[in-house]
């Protein structure tokens, strides 16, 4: 039968719920902000899928049937191209019309190009720009847009604030250690005379560590608890706050099965680091005693 | 069981506390430990309780030599020994239940050993029916006899006291002096720091004296010696009876 007794006074009602709350809110705040990374990594992501598998191509107004006639023919015999579909007049003034000042001018005023939509499949640059010339050499007036330009710093800026997300939270994570360590050795010191008691009465380290080691185990299970459902919480909040449903399956779509586990699995490291961090500060600390 | 040879005990850069310090206990031998106050003999029980380590000189206990052994190699030793500190040493967050447990626990025995052991033994002190109480509500006699039942409830071959008389009245004094001998004569190996002369006189032991780091070892009359001085003048008597 487990009859596990905390002979080393480690219990101290006022600081353990101090500390609990503090492995709480570094829970919570690591949550948060590794959910923040992985989102923006995994929307980066997918703005990158986006970009380099779709290309449009824009042939101004009055471009004859032949030239139409041999860019549809480049189109269908190119290997990048896996589809390609023209886009309705009418979508294109739907598309414009925001951009257009009714008062002066209506869609059906000014010149609207042909649009058609490309589905890449994957290929290398060399093989975006072979297409690029083959349609240029058709009608130097011919754009063919991949997109890849505009969307480029937003892409390098959701790559930085993913950096920087991960920053915190090793920052945090340190931080988090940090404080257990320096905590672990302040208990020995109030706690050498008790210490001393055991090691003379033959107790190894390894049974002191143990002491330590319950003692920290359940004062962050609590907090660990604690942080993770706050954390679950405010993620909820945050999503369904506005009522946006689109920003609701957007959020979930966005977070693959991987991500999902990831994120279960952080209090469960947090809680091994805890651990181990206390175990070593322990066993170090008895090192130095006779 | 127990040697000490050349032993010198320096804390820091001060001078020894004491220095070349030899002698031998022999498996249940009882020792009076006495000298001045400061003249070492806390020291030396920190010595035989593993507490401190010699900064020269060589200690044997046990069939093991003990410099330079690390801690962890040292707890089978550690567990042939019962400390009863002039201190006490409590815990006072456990109950008198668990504070004599201790030892018992960190040995892992069985947990209904625990409860059979500890119990039998609080009553033999006197303590059976304050189990559940915790040492600060205790008297300082009852505390201590808490202390004494920690430091022989694993059923040690030596047990270390300092001073374990200091803080008591004369009468617990002699009931906890009792307490020593039946233990001795159950084979424990004792030393026991004092400098109360009437119970060295009362109970009569080979005494090891500290005095200015210089430790003398000097043998006492004990109660067989008194015996068997009298025997020939109880025979003298018995003859000028017979005249």
């Amino acid at each position: 039968m487990f009859n596990f007794v905390q002979i080393i006074p480690l219990k101290d009602k006022k600081h353990d719920s101090a500390l609990s709350m503090m492995i709480a809110l570094m829970v919570c705040t690591i949550l948060i902000v590794a959910f923040s990374a992985l989102f923006l990594s995994n929307l980066s992501a997918q703005w990158h899928n986006s970009v380099t598998h779709i290309a449009t191509l824009e042939l101004p107004e009055g471009t004859s049937r032949s030239t139409i006639s041999r860019v549809k023919n480049t189109l269908g015999n190119n290997s990048l191209v896996e589809d390609f579909k023209e886009i309705n007049q009418d979508d294109i003034k739907s598309i414009l019309s925001p951009w257009i000042d009714r008062a002066l001018l209506d869609t059906n005023d000014i010149p609207l190009p042909t649009i058609y939509t490309l589905s890449l499949k994957s290929g290398s640059a060399i093989e975006r720009d072979k297409l690029k010339f083959e349609i240029k050499a058709i009608d130097q007036d011919i754009k063919l847009s991949t997109h890849t330009n505009w969307l480029q710093k937003a892409f390098e800026r959701a790559t930085r604030l993913k950096l920087l997300a991960w920053g915190v939270g090793l920052v945090l994570s340190l931080t988090l250690i940090t404080s257990i360590s320096l905590l672990t050795r302040t208990r020995i010191h109030l706690n050498t005379d008790a210490i001393r008691l055991l090691h003379t009465s033959g107790a190894t380290d390894n049974y002191i560590i143990k002491q330590f080691i319950i003692y920290i185990s359940s004062l962050s299970i609590k907090g660990i608890l604690a942080g993770s459902i706050a954390a679950c919480i405010l993620f909820l909040a945050l999503t369904y706050s506005g009522h946006d449903e689109d920003m609701q399956n957007f959020t979930f779509n966005t977070l693959t099965k991987g991500d999902i586990l990831f994120l279960i699995l952080t209090p469960v490291f947090i809680f091994t680091f805890i651990v181990g961090t206390t175990s070593y500060t322990v066993s170090n600390t008895l090192k130095r005693m006779i | 069981m127990i040697s000490f040879e050349e032993v010198g005990l320096r804390y820091g850069t001060q001078p020894e506390v004491f220095s070349g310090v030899n002698f031998t206990l022999t498996q249940g031998s009882f020792y009076y430990l006495s000298g001045p106050s400061g003249a070492g003999k806390t020291s030396l029980i920190n010595l035989l309780s593993l507490n401190e380590r010699p900064t020269r000189g060589f200690i044997r206990m046990f069939n093991q030599v003990i410099e330079h052994r690390d801690r962890n190699s040292l707890v089978g030793v550690r567990r042939k020994i019962g400390i009863v500190f002039q201190d006490f040493r409590l815990l006072n967050h456990l109950n008198v239940f668990d504070n004599v447990a201790l030892p018992l626990r960190i040995k892992r025995t069985q947990e209904k050993h625990i409860q059979k052991n500890v119990k039998e033994l609080l009553d033999w002190v006197g303590l059976g029916d304050k189990m559940h109480y915790y040492p600060l509500t205790l008297s300082g006699g009852e505390q201590q006899r808490i202390s004494i039942a920690r430091a022989i409830v694993s059923q040690p071959h030596l047990l270390l006291a300092d001073e374990p008389t200091g803080n008591l009245d004369p009468e617990i004094s002699e009931k906890l002096m009792k307490l020593f001998e039946q233990l001795h004569r159950m084979g424990t190996t004792i030393v026991m720091a004092t400098h109360n002369e009437r119970i060295i006189q009362d109970h009569p032991h080979p005494i090891l004296n500290l005095d200015n780091g210089i430790l003398t070892e000097r043998i006492q009359p004990t109660l067989s010696d008194i015996k068997l001085r009298k025997s020939p003048l109880a025979d003298v008597s018995d003859a000028i009876k017979h005249l």
